[in-house]
């Protein structure tokens, strides 16, 4: 495949690969490092890779989860930082999504990478387990059981039931 | 605080309620799309990628050619000692316009530099290999400065564009509670020291630092990691640190302490008699053994 084949390849992939990276590492910036880190390595092995854009993603999970491992340690935020982004916001705003938004990111923000990129290949790309373990090169085993270490830190984003009907309510 | 704890101990972690699972997938696949958004322009990051990759290519080819010629000349080198007596060579064998007038003289000859002291284009085998055997190395200073700690294994660091910047030892503890030490290697910059009051700037629960007499600065001191654990409970832990910054070398030890799945444990404290402690970690990152150990 030629070069004209990657940057064909790439001005249609790039899009998805930054959402993708985007969720990895929570930061705007970050996720155009990532993409851009990404796409290089692509490029690289271009003439050897037959599937570019399950390599990409390979490459980004594994890129993103280095560069955690090179920071030592998980990202980390303070409890007022915690406070300030979620549960002391006010019940109701004009900005209710902008809150819900930043609430969703200081959540994802405290899962592991590796749940993270299960979590965009799983809800943000809606694959199978079969294909997150195969694109991620894991077992479908270890699919399931991030996902559900996952979702249970996240639990919290369920709606809440509905309230029952209040008993002796005439119709 | 007591019904988190009791909660994550009955398991209610891997056992979420299918409704509650469904309504938090439902959230994320509508959520996640909005959290991502917008995207920019990536016309940029494209052409840069494709100019880096460009460079890539030509820094394999060039390692790689590299390698070819110190090979060749390692095996010319290696001819040319075998025929001489007793690893010598004569200046005639050496010299083809040598006349036979010349009176023969021997001089020694410089032994070939050792074949990794070449490392261009190392392959990620090459590097895995050279870092396990290194890890012996640091598997020395460990038992010295932290006995009793479980033995570390080694890998190569890599940076985002994939060039080899160091090493990574990696040793989790598995007494309780577990607890990871990760020590990294890495090449600083000419010159790059750490600021005045380093300390201000990492925001631990404790930090100080000193210079030592050979110029070396170490920084030390007790860490602030705090997370949540699986039911959202806050969790602080404070286990020791280490750097030392020397010309051209950053020596950064660190430790984790583990609950299960890679997160700190609730209440994770390191017990009374613990051998990871700060001093033992300023004794592991200025030890002989990492600060003389090779680097790229």
């Amino acid at each position: 495949m030629s070069r004209e084949d990657f940057s064909t390849w790439a001005e249609v992939a790039s899009p998805q690969l930054y959402r993708i990276a985007r969720l990895l590492v929570l930061d705007a910036h970050a996720a155009e490092d990532l993409l851009q880190d990404a796409l290089e390595k692509v490029f690289a092995h271009w003439s050897r890779v037959d599937e570019p854009d399950a390599y990409a993603r390979r490459v980004l999970a594994n890129a993103a989860n280095s560069r955690w491992r090179r920071h030592g340690r998980r990202r980390e935020t303070s409890w007022e930082e915690r406070q300030d982004a979620g549960t002391s916001h006010p019940q109701v705003s004009p900005h209710a999504g902008v809150e819900e938004r930043l609430d969703l990111i200081g959540d994802l923000a405290s899962l592991p990478v590796r749940q993270r990129a299960v979590l965009a290949l799983r809800y943000l790309e809606d694959r199978s387990e079969q294909e997150v373990a195969d694109l991620l090169d894991i077992s479908v085993g270890t699919v399931k059981s991030q996902t559900s270490r996952a979702l249970t830190r996240l639990r919290h984003l369920a709606p809440a039931p509905a309230p029952a009907p209040a008993e002796g309510t005439r119709s | 605080m007591r019904q988190d704890r009791r909660d994550t101990a009955a398991g209610i972690e891997v056992d979420l309620r299918a409704d509650v699972r469904a309504g938090v997938e439902e959230r994320l696949r509508r959520a996640l799309p909005e959290v991502v958004a917008p995207v920019p322009a990536l016309g940029g990051v494209l052409k840069r990628a494709v100019r880096a990759g460009q460079r890539r290519i030509r820094r394999r080819r060039i390692g790689a050619a590299a390698a070819a010629t110190s090979f060749v000349g390692l095996a010319v080198l290696l001819t040319v000692t075998l025929p001489g007596a007793g690893g010598a060579l004569s200046t005639q064998q050496l010299s083809p316009v040598a006349t036979p007038s010349t009176v023969p003289t021997t001089a020694p000859v410089t032994p070939p530099a050792p074949a990794y002291s070449t490392p261009p284009a190392a392959s990620p085998e090459e590097l895995a290999q050279r870092a396990s055997e290194l890890a012996v190395q640091f598997n020395q200073a460990l038992a010295t400065a932290v006995p009793g700690w479980a033995p570390a294994y080694g890998e190569p660091l890599l940076d985002t564009s994939g060039s080899h910047i160091g090493w990574l030892f990696t040793a989790t503890d598995p007494s309780t509670p577990l607890t990871r030490l990760s020590v990294s290697l890495t090449s600083s910059g000419a010159g790059a020291s750490p600021d005045d009051d380093a300390c201000r700037a990492r925001a631990e629960t404790s930090c100080t630092q000193r210079t030592l007499a050979d110029g070396t600065v170490v920084i030390s001191g007790l860490g602030d990691l705090g997370t949540e654990d699986a039911d959202g409970v806050p969790v602080t832990s404070t286990p020791p640190f280490a750097v030392a910054a020397m010309p051209g070398r950053l020596i950064d030890a660190r430790s984790v302490i583990l609950g299960s799945d890679d997160t700190p444990g609730i209440g994770s404290v390191l017990p009374p008699g613990s051998p990871l402690t700060t001093s033992a970690l300023e004794a592991l990152v200025t030890s002989p053994e990492l600060t003389d150990m090779p680097l790229p």
